[in-house]
């Protein structure tokens, strides 16, 4: 796969700025109601680029989960839009929401979250599944997959029977199965040890690079500042700051100091 | 798939379409992987089915199969009691209670009996028939009254009697008031029918009665005199060549072939006499000595249940023939009569249980059973509920992330009423199984080798098992449809959550 859709591409050169794949206009999510009203999020503007790689971080409480979560279109604010390529998310049928899940945005959990009780192979071709893809289509390409991660030889395995590192690449591939354009990632690496976390975060700048793969990436692990493209801060339910990687190179201590 | 509908003009990468609706394949298979995964709680669902199944199976069967039994049971006793009569009613002409009795019951051999001795009254059988019927519901009716209503109207007498005296106007009208300052309806619902019942039909019913008793009683006289040397009863054992032909010219309908009413009468007669012979004092004392028993508690009975091979029966034709035995029996004869007599005997034991055909149909189980029914269903359908919630619960995760990964609603929804119609058709399955052995166990138990006559209910048994394994399907569905629903609307953003 290209990196860039002609199209794209084209759009890309009539602008100056890369084209906006995720956009929010004053987001904002608020629980309860009246005296108890609490906000997670207090009106957030954000664009993320196409083909970018994005870290998102902050503090747990800062509204980070639930603006992960909305941009993913697990979850639907208060007030404010959400547009994912210029499709305004609320617009979308229950069935249309599941088409975008399915075939436009891949999730990478905290903890992996695989089917217990299928193999690595099952687990990777479920979306496909989803999607209408031929059986024997989806085995190829979850094979496919599986080598892109270096599982291949695992493919006949449990969850269980994985490291968490083995399940979180399982996860990945079962990400990328229906080639989406958007891959939202929630601490990715958290769970795991460092070497293991490294694993997963030269894959997620491989598909980032080769593939053109716009990664959204919520996470605590610093590691990831020197892979990302840029790095969204989100504290108390505001953007706090948006900067791009060369810019915070000189910083990198005080900003582990912050979060 | 409906056809790629863009929002704009402007070609993009992310296109809104709807998603691909599975098959029920799919939602199925996924549905089996899940529940084999978590082996132990499925068995737990399958097995509170399977219970509640097999109770309903076992109410429904037994209750059809044992009816089965005792009425067949009554019919053979039935049959037995026509062959016993025989001789009497060759001797004597019947009761006009007996013959009212007949009447009212439609039995089709002594209508046609009465018919070929009394032909001047063939015709209007049938409605004396029915007017024996009427009486005996009306006598019913009054009888089945409170026990005050009944004292008042009855006193001592049976209702028959009463309704024998009511063609006297001033009876007839003493009962009617009766009947007002209890506030009862007269007996058949109407004043009207009742009063022409007892006054002109009753006098009818006695016509037709008193001819065919003159009937009988000229056919028994002409066999009498057909026969002028030998007791008719000692013939009915040995007949002479051509009796029961002769018995059947005099137009009596036979209940069985010569040989077999032969055979029964012959055994009638040797059971009375060693019943007879068994009350002599040498021979109790030999029976309590081989029974080991008091002297006192020795019966015909006691020796009956005693004697079961032809060893046991070898000191009972020693003790029968020293008791001065009027015909040698056999050990073997002496088995074979002891048989005959323990089985007769089972057959009443069964028979007199026997109740009123079940009520209706496949329900009719008495309401008592009906309430556990109801309760069990009830029960099975919380625990199904129950097992099912958990399972929905405990899979948050996997059918949130299910969704994340493009499920749709339905999907969900199908996958876990799926995964209840397995369990309950599994269920169900291995309920008809059980109910079926426990309602054949109890029925052994209950009947001895009797219970077998029961397999005439096959076939309304088979419609029970049936409907009993929709039953143990639509409880599961039932019991899934909250939690199906409670996972199929389940956001997908819990797949975030961590625990």
């Amino acid at each position: 796969m290209t990196a860039m859709a002609p199209t794209a591409a084209a759009r890309e050169a009539s602008s100056p700025e890369r084209a906006v794949i995720i956009r929010t206009l004053d987001l904002k999510k608020s629980y309860g109601s009246g005296e108890a009203i609490t906000y997670a999020l207090r009106g957030v503007d954000a664009a993320i680029l196409r083909g970018e790689f994005i870290a998102v971080m902050g503090p747990s409480g800062s509204g980070k989960s639930t603006f992960f979560n909305m941009i993913g279109a697990l979850d639907s604010p208060s007030e404010g839009r959400i547009l994912i390529d210029e499709v305004d998310v609320a617009e979308l049928s229950a069935v249309e929401l599941a088409f975008l899940r399915c075939q436009k945005i891949g999730y990478i959990f905290q903890s992996y979250n695989l089917i217990r009780y299928m193999t690595a192979l099952e687990n990777v071709t479920v979306p496909m599944a989803f999607a209408g893809v031929p059986p024997e289509e989806a085995r190829r390409r979850g094979m496919e997959l599986l080598e892109l991660v270096g599982l291949a030889d695992r493919w006949a395995h449990r969850p269980i029977e994985m490291s968490g590192g083995q399940q979180q690449r399982v996860a990945i591939a079962r990400s990328l199965c229906n080639q989406p354009k958007i891959l939202l990632a929630d601490e990715p690496t958290a769970n795991l040890d460092f070497a293991t976390g490294q694993g997963i975060l030269d894959i997620l700048q491989r598909i980032n690079s080769q593939r053109g793969v716009t990664i959204v990436c919520s996470t605590h692990d610093h590691r990831l500042l020197a892979v990302c493209d840029r790095i969204m801060w989100i504290r108390d339910g505001r953007v706090e700051r948006v900067e791009r990687r060369e810019n915070i190179q000189i910083t990198l201590g005080k900003v582990g100091d912050e979060s | 798939m409906k056809p790629m509908v863009a929002r704009d003009m402007v070609a993009r990468d992310i296109v809104a379409r709807d998603q691909v609706s599975l098959g029920a394949a799919k939602a199925l298979r996924l549905a089996l992987d899940g529940m084999s995964y978590r082996m132990f709680r499925s068995g737990v669902t399958v097995a509170i089915l399977a219970l509640a199944v097999a109770f309903l199976v076992h109410v429904l069967s037994y209750g059809l199969l044992s009816h089965a039994t005792e009425q067949s049971c009554r019919r053979e006793l039935a049959a037995e009691r026509t062959l016993g009569q025989l001789v009497t009613r060759l001797t004597r002409a019947d009761a006009r209670a007996s013959v009212e009795s007949a009447l009212s019951r439609g039995e089709p051999a002594r209508r046609e009996e009465y018919a070929r001795w009394s032909p001047e009254v063939r015709d209007r059988l049938e409605r004396a028939g029915r007017i024996a019927a009427d009486l005996g519901r009306a006598a019913a009716y009054v009888e089945g009254l409170p026990p005050a209503a009944r004292a008042v109207l009855l006193g001592d007498a049976s209702a028959l009697e009463l309704f024998a005296g009511l063609d006297d106007p001033a009876q007839l009208q003493t009962f009617e008031r009766r009947l007002a300052s209890l506030g009862v309806f007269a007996p058949l619902g109407d004043a009207a029918s009742f009063r022409r019942l007892v006054m002109t039909e009753r006098r009818e019913l006695d016509q037709v009665i008193d001819q065919v008793v003159a009937g009988h009683l000229s056919a028994v006289e002409r066999l009498r005199s057909a026969y002028p040397k030998t007791e008719l009863s000692e013939l009915a054992v040995d007949p002479a060549p051509g009796f029961y032909d002769t018995v059947r010219k005099l137009g009596f309908v036979l209940p069985a072939a010569p040989e077999e009413l032969r055979e029964f009468t012959r055994r009638e007669r040797d059971l009375k006499v060693i019943q007879r012979l068994l009350l002599t004092d040498s021979a109790r004392a030999a029976a309590a000595r081989e029974l080991d028993l008091g002297l006192s508690d020795v019966s015909f009975g006691v020796v009956a249940d005693a004697v079961r091979d032809v060893e046991d029966a070898r000191w009972l034709a020693a003790a029968l023939s020293s008791a001065g035995s009027p015909r040698h029996f056999e050990p073997e004869r002496l088995r074979e009569l002891m048989e005959s007599h323990r089985r007769e005997r089972r057959l009443e034991a069964v028979a007199a249980e026997a109740e009123p055909a079940p009520e209706s149909g496949l329900l009719g189980a008495s309401s008592e059973d009906r309430w556990l029914i109801v309760l069990s269903f009830v029960v099975c359908v919380v625990g199904v509920a129950n097992a099912m919630l958990m399972s929905v619960t405990e899979r948050f995760t996997e059918i949130a992330t299910m969704k994340c990964l493009g499920a749709l609603d339905r999907f969900i929804m199908a996958m876990f009423l799926f995964e209840a119609v397995v369990q309950g058709v599994v269920g169900g399955l291995s309920g008809v199984i059980l109910g079926i052995a426990l309602a054949a166990l109890r029925g052994l138990v209950e009947f001895g080798t009797l219970f077998s006559r029961g397999l005439a209910a096959a076939a309304e048994v088979g419609t029970g098992v049936f409907v009993s394994l929709a039953v143990g399907v639509l409880l599961a569905m039932l019991a899934a449809v909250g939690p199906a629903f409670l996972a199929a609307r389940l956001s997908p953003m819990e797949a975030m959550r961590v625990e």
